[in-house]
């Protein structure tokens, strides 16, 4: 009897799980398998034609996929360098006003992504933005910036970093907290510099906890949409287009859902391949 | 019982009944009364009049209206899920179809024929419309499935107080050998955008523009394509021909004048950029969607109300418009009638013209009274009915993907050449319009 209650209390969650995540997985499966344009409905089973359209025929999604790993890496990179160094910074002894400086810090990523971009987009405006405004008060000519096609990469990538460093650095400190005080103390005695500390005890024990955190932001990084979105649509050309944006530009533009599918399963390999990289790394580190 | 009693118990029933014939006349007379009707509209002024027209509507008929306003861009993705939901159980009650939507609305099969609601409604005529909107873009294979709202030909808005300044004057003379006149085609268009440019101070541009990918620049791109006598198809063999001589040297004079006389990082502007661009006072001509012209003349907004004019796209042009439609997934169809024929009454689509709404009623814009409150509009039937506009195909707004995503990766130098960048249109824009269930109600 007692069993049995306790299958009962968990339907509730397996029905909305079910419901809310097997259900589409299942059918983009499915659908990744069928012609299907939105306004012509399931068309005929094509089996793998529209993956293999999307990774051998088609130029544009395997930009989108460079766009992507580029995006990727240099976001991932730049935060995490960036959080673990405000980190160091906040875990210094009798730091005095430690939860303002962290508070402040944390006010980006509490700022959702969509006002974030739209924020940035009209500090950023060419004519009428802050930013060159004041750089034009040096001397440094206009940059369109998002509409610069050498340009607009690195400024979407510069203002993802300033929106998502806090939640990396939330991690790290954390778990720079959580390292206990006697490798250190030890290390002191031993007249060890603060740069071999951090090369020699912090950096190793604190690895299982980086690895934690390139996990959570590289799996996020891979599926960015809504920056893309707001502030450049991908373009100019083709030069911001990521793989969710090409998907979603597949499903809700050209209206092709089949194609649309099959490429957010690609993205979905993509992700696990590299997920599951990291959690055997991760594995390796904390034996 | 007690005689009191028995005159209380007659009074109470007289009055109930009173009461219950006073709210039967009432819901005779606004039937739909209680209703919420819900629709998803862009944020711009034409939007506007109609929510300042909304406290009236509400009185007459208990029905209440609530406009979400969104920017443009997200209008076709926040519909499809809409359109695609089963009878009668969509968020919004009706909605506004922008022209190049309407052949994918129609073949999904997803806009409720209008002919027996307007058989129905005698106050409202087909007839007060502009001819061209209705056959162009309100009716299809002889059905009405949508009511003209505003339409937005194009128009070219140029600085008068620049152009007739003594420094252009002379520049222009020196060119030109002649004195300043409109430009008479596309190119002599560029060749003034270029003279601005070089005549005023840095700050201020030849021309704002509206290069961001996909709809901003194919917006605007197809003013020069039109202009220059090109086109997507042609509209009788329904071969593509966007990549004959007239498309390859649009796309090259669009893209030179983008690098020469344009504001910086115009690939990534859009419409509201280049019309705050404008209105700031940072450039001399752009070619704008004619409602613009509401912001344009608003002295709250534009640093540049009085100093301007409107002038046709010389020859021809992109023609636009607006429409009211009615889903399937509707859950009020009639409530939603009821307004869309209330809006569209001649009294209430007047009122909205003098408010400062874009007419697509004809006999509007001969209304002395109309004219002399908006002088600029004198062009607009001209512009009306020499314009073209996307064709209806089903997929449009893929053939608008397909020209905005090589127009775009051309002017950024993806693609090095307007022949390429157009072949490559071409080839997937054939592809496309195969078997296209539209091409069958398309006029020759």
């Amino acid at each position: 009897m007692k069993v049995h209650l306790k299958y009962l209390f968990i339907i509730p969650t397996l029905v909305v799980l079910v419901l809310v995540i097997l259900f589409p997985l299942l059918y983009a499966l499915y659908i990744s398998f069928h012609e299907y344009i939105l306004i012509r409905g399931i068309g005929k089973f094509v089996a793998f034609n529209n993956y293999v359209e999307e990774v051998f025929f088609k130029a544009e999604s395997l930009v989108s996929l460079k766009n992507t790993l580029v995006y990727t890496g240099s976001v991932v990179s730049l935060e995490l360098v960036g959080a673990f160094g405000l980190a160091l910074l906040l875990n210094v002894r009798d730091l005095k006003f430690r939860n303002v400086y962290l508070i402040i810090l944390m006010i980006p990523v509490m700022i959702t992504p969509v006002a974030v971009g739209l924020m940035w987009k009209l500090f950023l405006n060419p004519d009428l933005g802050i930013v060159n405004y004041f750089l034009g008060l040096f001397g440094v000519p206009k940059r369109g910036w998002f509409g610069d096609p050498k340009l607009a990469m690195p400024t979407l990538i510069a203002v993802d970093v300033w929106h998502e460093t806090s939640l990396i650095l939330m991690i790290l400190v954390a778990g720079l907290a959580n390292l206990h005080r006697e490798p250190f103390e030890a290390a002191t005695v031993d007249g060890a510099s603060s740069l071999q500390k951090l090369r020699f005890i912090t950096l190793p024990l604190m690895s299982p906890v980086i690895l934690v955190a390139i996990m959570i932001r590289m799996i996020s990084a891979l599926k960015t949409y809504d920056l893309v979105y707001i502030c450049t649509r991908g373009g100019p050309g083709t030069k911001t287009e990521t793989l969710s944006y090409y998907i979603y530009k597949a499903a809700f533009r050209k209206l092709d859902m089949g194609h649309a599918s099959a490429v957010a399963y690609l993205l979905l390999f993509l992700i696990l391949i590299l997920a599951l990289v990291l959690v055997k790394i991760l594995g390796r580190e904390t034996t | 019982m007690s005689k009191s009693y028995k005159l209380s118990v007659f009074v109470v029933t007289i009055v109930f009944s009173l009461l219950v014939w006073w709210g039967m006349g009432l819901a005779k007379e606004k039937p739909f009364a209680g209703i919420t009707l819900n629709i998803l509209m862009e944020s711009i002024s034409d939007t506007d009049v109609v929510e300042q027209v909304l406290p009236e509507f509400e009185k007459e008929t208990g029905i209440k209206v609530e406009i979400e306003a969104v920017e443009y861009m997200t209008m076709h993705d926040k519909l499809i899920p809409q359109l695609l939901a089963p009878e009668k159980s969509g968020t919004y009650d009706f909605l506004i179809v922008d022209n190049y939507w309407i052949g994918e609305f129609v073949a999904g099969g997803w806009l409720i024929p209008l002919d027996d609601l307007i058989a129905r409604t005698p106050s409202f005529n087909l007839e007060n419309y502009i001819p061209s909107l209705i056959s162009q873009f309100a009716q299809v294979g002889g059905i009405t499935y949508m009511i003209p709202f505003w339409p937005y030909p194009h128009g070219i808005v140029y600085r008068t107080d620049i152009t007739e300044s003594p420094e252009f004057q002379k520049a222009y003379q020196e060119q030109f050998g002649r004195n300043w006149r409109e430009p008479q085609s596309i190119e002599e268009y560029a060749e003034v955008v270029k003279l601005a440019g070089r005549v005023t101070p840095p700050e201020v541009y030849g021309a704002a523009m509206q290069a961001a990918r996909i709809d901003p620049i194919v917006m605007e791109w197809l003013d020069f394509l039109f202009s220059m006598g090109g086109d997507i198809y042609d509209r009788t063999t329904w071969e593509c021909i966007i990549d004959n001589e007239a498309g390859v040297k649009a796309a090259e004079l669009y893209k030179n004048l983008l690098e020469e006389a344009a504001q910086p990082g115009v690939t990534g502007a859009d419409f509201n950029e280049r019309a705050t661009l404008f209105v700031q006072g940072k450039a001399v001509f752009n070619i704008v969607h004619t409602p613009q012209m509401i912001e344009y003349r608003d002295p709250k907004i534009s640093r540049v109300y009085d100093k301007i004019r409107l002038i046709p796209v010389p020859k021809s042009g992109l023609l636009g418009c607006w429409l009211w439609g009615i889903q399937k997934s509707s859950p009020h169809p009639e409530a939603a009638w009821e307004f869309i024929s209330w809006v569209e009454s001649r009294e209430i689509a007047y009122k909205r013209a003098m408010i400062g709404a874009m007419p697509a009623q004809g006999w509007i814009y001969e209304d002395p009274a109309f004219l002399e409150k908006n002088p600029w509009q004198t062009y607009t039937g001209k512009m009306i009915a020499m314009q073209k506009s996307v064709p209806n195909v089903s997929r449009s707004t893929q053939v608008v993907e397909i020209i905005g995503e090589n127009m775009s990766a051309y002017v950024i130098g993806e693609i090095s050449s307007a022949r390429e960048a157009l072949d490559k249109a071409a080839k997937d824009l054939t592809k496309l319009i195969q078997g296209d269930p539209m091409l069958k109600f398309l006029k020759k």
